[in-house]
C-alpha cells in the first residue's frame, strides 16, 4: 500500500522495488539507553547500599514512591517516553526508496529537519558496502554508499540490513536499463 | 487505570482551585508540552509515513503510554 506522501513523491509509471531502513538492532540499541535512563533512579538506592552497606540511602525507598517523588519521577519518565518515540520517529522515518528509476534519500534529523534528494539509476556510477565490526558481521548490517555521476553527489545510508542485496538490486536495476522505461 | 484518570481529574481541580502551587505548574506546563509535541508527532507519522500499517499501531502505544504516565504522575500531586 503506497501512502499520500509516497504517491506525492514518485512519477506515475515509477514503482517501489524496496524500502531501505537501519537494521533494527541500531533503534533497539537507542532505545535500550532510554530503559537504562528509566531504571536508573530506582537503581541508585541498591547501588549505594551495596557499595557501602552502612549507607542508610535504602530506607528512603518507600520514600521514592510517595506524594511528590511520585510526581518528579512521573515527569521524568514522560520525558523518556516522549524522547524514545522521538528517536523511533527519526529511525521510521529516515529511509531509502528504491524504484525502477532512482534511489530517493529521505533524512529525517528532527522534527524540524528533513531532506528528500534522488539520483536516477543512470546516472549511478559505483555503489560501495562496508561491514564492520564482530556484531554488523554477525548479523550482516552495514552501509552503503552510492557515487553518482555529479562529482559532489554521495548518498550513504548506516547500518542496513543485507547491504549487499540492496548494492545488486541498484546495479542490476541500472544494468537492466529499467530507468530508461 | 481508572486510578490514574481520577488522580489526573484530582490533579486538574486542584490546580484550578491553588494555582499558586508550582509543582501544578510544572503539571501543566509538562501537558501543554506533551501535546504540542503529540500533535507534531502525529503529523510527522501520517505526513510522512512510506505506507506501513505500523503507524496506527505505534500512535496507539505512544498514547496509551502517555495517559498512563500523565495519570500516573497526577497521582504524586494528589
Amino acid at each position: 500500500m503506497k501512502s499520500a506522501f509516497q504517491e506525492s513523491m514518485l512519477e506515475k509509471d515509477e514503482k517501489v522495488l524496496s524500502v531501505v531502513r537501519p537494521h533494527i538492532l541500531i533503534i533497539a540499541t537507542k532505545l535500550s539507553g532510554f530503559l537504562l535512563l528509566a531504571v536508573l533512579p530506582l537503581a541508585v538506592p541498591y547501588v549505594v547500599t551495596f557499595v557501602n552497606p552502612t549507607n542508610p540511602f535504602i530506607e528512603l525507598m518507600p520514600w521514592l514512591t510517595e506524594g511528590l517523588s511520585k510526581f518528579f519521577f512521573g515527569v521524568w519518565w514522560l520525558l523518556l517516553w516522549m524522547g524514545a518515540f522521538r528517536a523511533l520517529t527519526s529511525y521510521y522515518l529516515d529511509a531509502w526508496l528504491i524504484t525502477n528509476r532512482r534511489v530517493v534519500d529521505i533524512e529525517q534529523y528532527g522534527f524540524f529537519s528533513r531532506e528528500v534528494s534522488s539520483v536516477f539509476l543512470k546516472s549511478v556510477e559505483d555503489a560501495t558496502t562496508s561491514i564492520n565490526g564482530v556484531f554488523p558481521t554477525l548479523l550482516n548490517y552495514g552501509d552503503i554508499e552510492i557515487q553518482s555521476a555529479a562529482a559532489m553527489n554521495r548518498f550513504s545510508i548506516r547500518g542496513v540490513p543485507n547491504p549487499r542485496a540492496i548494492r545488486d538490486l541498484i546495479l542490476s536495476q541500472k544494468q537492466a536499463g529499467a530507468h530508461l522505461v | 487505570m481508572q486510578e490514574y484518570f481520577q488522580a489526573f481529574l484530582t490533579a486538574v481541580v486542584s490546580f484550578m482551585q491553588s494555582p499558586e502551587v508550582i509543582p501544578g505548574w510544572i503539571f501543566f506546563g509538562l501537558l501543554i508540552a506533551w501535546l504540542v509535541f503529540s500533535a507534531v508527532l502525529a503529523y510527522h507519522w501520517f505526513t510522512y509515513n512510506l505506507g506501513s500499517a505500523f503507524t496506527p499501531i505505534a500512535l496507539a502505544a505512544y498514547a496509551f503510554g502517555s495517559f498512563m504516565l500523565i495519570g500516573y504522575t497526577a497521582t504524586g500531586l494528589s
